[in-house]
């Protein structure tokens, strides 16, 4: 009864969220203005969004780490009052930590969690062998590149097993080719785990090869909010395809392009 | 091999320029013969300063161990200068190490507490710059009153120095941190405790460790400067008794060996901190 209940409860329930921050010279800016957002477990949301115009703060706001103005915001059906660790977070900005060890890296969420050391160990190789590092699990982080160093944040994520993740546009930093297979590692654990993803991203091709559905924020509102219809995994001519396009041409006159 | 010859040609250099300075001393020695109002040279050459300031060291050896003291009639002998010597050097060493252990932790714990809240932080950090400006030798009169110019007391003074510093450097570093770290560990279910300990404090370190270096100098001044004042034991008590009688040889020998000591601990505060810092890229 109880995990009938629980499968049929949406991963994130967003209602009424309005943040709000003050400039330097004491003005308010309305960063997000009355948000409300249904997330169902499994859904793969990309967040798309010009700069400055809220996306960033819509998945603070769900991951805890900033104060709502008003509204309220419930993960697995349980309101929210700040970060934990049922919503795990790929940060924008490197996160991994140099003074650990790659496998320590990934095992710090078990180890915060106060799990026995062998299991931190067992969890991080395992989840390193997932995204294709388990040569370096003994290097430091410098001594990896920067995609390198993204397949370790991801790996850090899945290994605290969180049914909710957020990612704050991982891969922005990262080059094209290594962006591509990022995003293939990326879904690959998706559809392995099921997970609910809420992906920020400034990228539509990003949004257009992951997302089963896509919403777009603007001034504070969200301005897009569809499914994408298209098979997973999809490929580039699925992408290409009618149905594609009308969604580019849609989300990129919805980001005042076209 | 680049590294060999790297090696290599830093320590000829380093040879070189302690052979010009050894050659250029002598050299100065007697180009200036001047002496002081004791009949000691001002510029004493390399054989007075081991033949007589090296050997009246052997003065402020007190006695015992079967080596007879000058104090108590015996002539002066080299046992009994290095004996002397290796006594003050324990008791100034002992001091700077027990001053800068007491410091950084003291120093360090604060800056850490302090960085906790942002209130704090905008309360106590001006009050501490402001100690950081206040010449810390214009302090030793109080530190004196206070407890005396007794092991101590100069102990005490050594780790308030150090602790100022390592307290403003702890600060900072912690305001300089990406906040991307705290979040992670916020994120991933650490409490303030866990924070600090696996997050903050190993991710300040490498700034911390520059805040060191620089507290490890300034103890070895304060170290001289408080037994300059008043202390019983230590070298900078050897330094007071010479300068009283113008002993400019052995005043060198002080410094020399005060450069040694400086120099063998930054040598080891260097090689443990690249050790504990593995990760960190220079």
């Amino acid at each position: 009864m109880t995990k009938l209940r629980e499968a049929a409860l949406p991963a994130l329930q967003v209602d009424e969220l309005s943040v709000a921050f003050s400039r330097a010279d004491g003005s308010a800016v309305q960063a997000l203005d009355g948000v409300s957002l249904t997330v169902e477990q499994g859904e793969f949301i990309c967040v798309l969004g010009r700069s400055g115009h809220g996306k960033t703060t819509l998945l603070n706001a769900i991951a805890g780490l900033n104060q709502p103005q008003s509204g309220s915001i419930q993960a697995m059906g349980q309101q929210i009052s700040g970060p934990g660790v049922d919503r795990g977070v790929i940060f924008q900005r490197d996160a991994v930590f140099p003074w650990m060890r790659v496998e320590d890296n990934v095992g710090f969420g078990l180890r915060v969690a106060g799990r026995p050391r062998d299991e931190q160990r067992m969890v991080a190789l395992a989840q390193l062998e997932n995204v294709g590092l388990s040569h370096v699990a003994q290097a430091w982080p410098r001594e990896l590149s920067g995609g390198m160093r993204a397949r370790v944040a991801v790996a850090s994520v899945f290994a605290m097993d969180p049914p909710i993740l957020l990612a704050d546009e991982p891969f922005g930093a990262l080059d094209y080719v290594t962006r591509r297979q990022l995003q293939e590692v990326l879904l690959t654990l998706w559809q392995k785990t099921r997970k609910t993803i809420f992906f920020v991203t400034h990228d539509v091709d990003e949004a257009l090869r992951l997302a089963t559905r896509i919403i777009v924020v603007g001034n504070g509102r969200i301005l897009v909010d569809m499914p994408t219809n298209l098979p997973v995994p999809r490929s580039d001519e699925q992408i290409a395809s009618a149905r594609g396009l009308e969604l580019r041409h849609l989300l990129l006159h919805n980001l005042g392009l076209e | 091999m680049i590294q060999t010859r790297l090696n290599l040609g830093k320590v000829i250099g380093s040879a070189v320029v302690l052979c010009t300075f050894i050659v250029g001393w002598e050299l100065l020695s007697r180009l200036i013969t001047a002496t002081g109002s004791y009949d000691e040279p001002l510029v004493p050459g390399w054989e007075y300063l081991w033949s007589n300031s090296l050997l009246r060291m052997a003065d402020y050896w007190p006695g015992g161990l079967g080596v007879g003291s000058p104090m108590t009639g015996d002539p002066p002998t080299y046992t009994a200068a290095f004996l002397a010597l290796a006594k003050a050097s324990l008791v100034t060493i002992a001091r700077v190490l027990a001053g800068v252990v007491l410091g950084v932790v003291v120093g360090t714990a604060l800056g850490l507490l302090v960085s906790m809240s942002r209130l704090a932080s905008t309360l106590v950090a001006p009050t501490v710059h402001i100690m950081r400006m206040a010449p810390f030798l214009a302090m030793i009169p109080l530190f004196n009153l206070w407890f005396g110019a007794s092991l101590f007391g100069i102990i005490l003074f050594i780790a308030y120095g150090v602790a100022v510093i390592m307290f403003i450097g702890a600060l900072n570093a912690v305001g300089n941190l990406p906040s991307v770290y705290a979040q992670r560990a916020r994120v991933s279910g650490a409490g303030w405790w866990q924070t600090y300990q696996s997050v903050i404090l190993p991710a300040i370190l490498p700034e911390l460790r520059a805040t060191f270096m620089m507290s490890l100098g300034l103890a070895w001044s304060l170290v001289v400067a408080g037994e300059l004042l008043g202390a019983q034991e230590g070298l900078g008590v050897i330094v007071t008794y010479a300068l009283q009688f113008a002993y400019t040889g052995r005043v060198i020998i002080i410094a020399f060996l005060l450069l040694i000591y400086a120099a063998i601990f930054f040598a080891l505060a260097e090689y443990v901190s690249r050790r504990v810092l593995a990760w960190h890229r220079e």
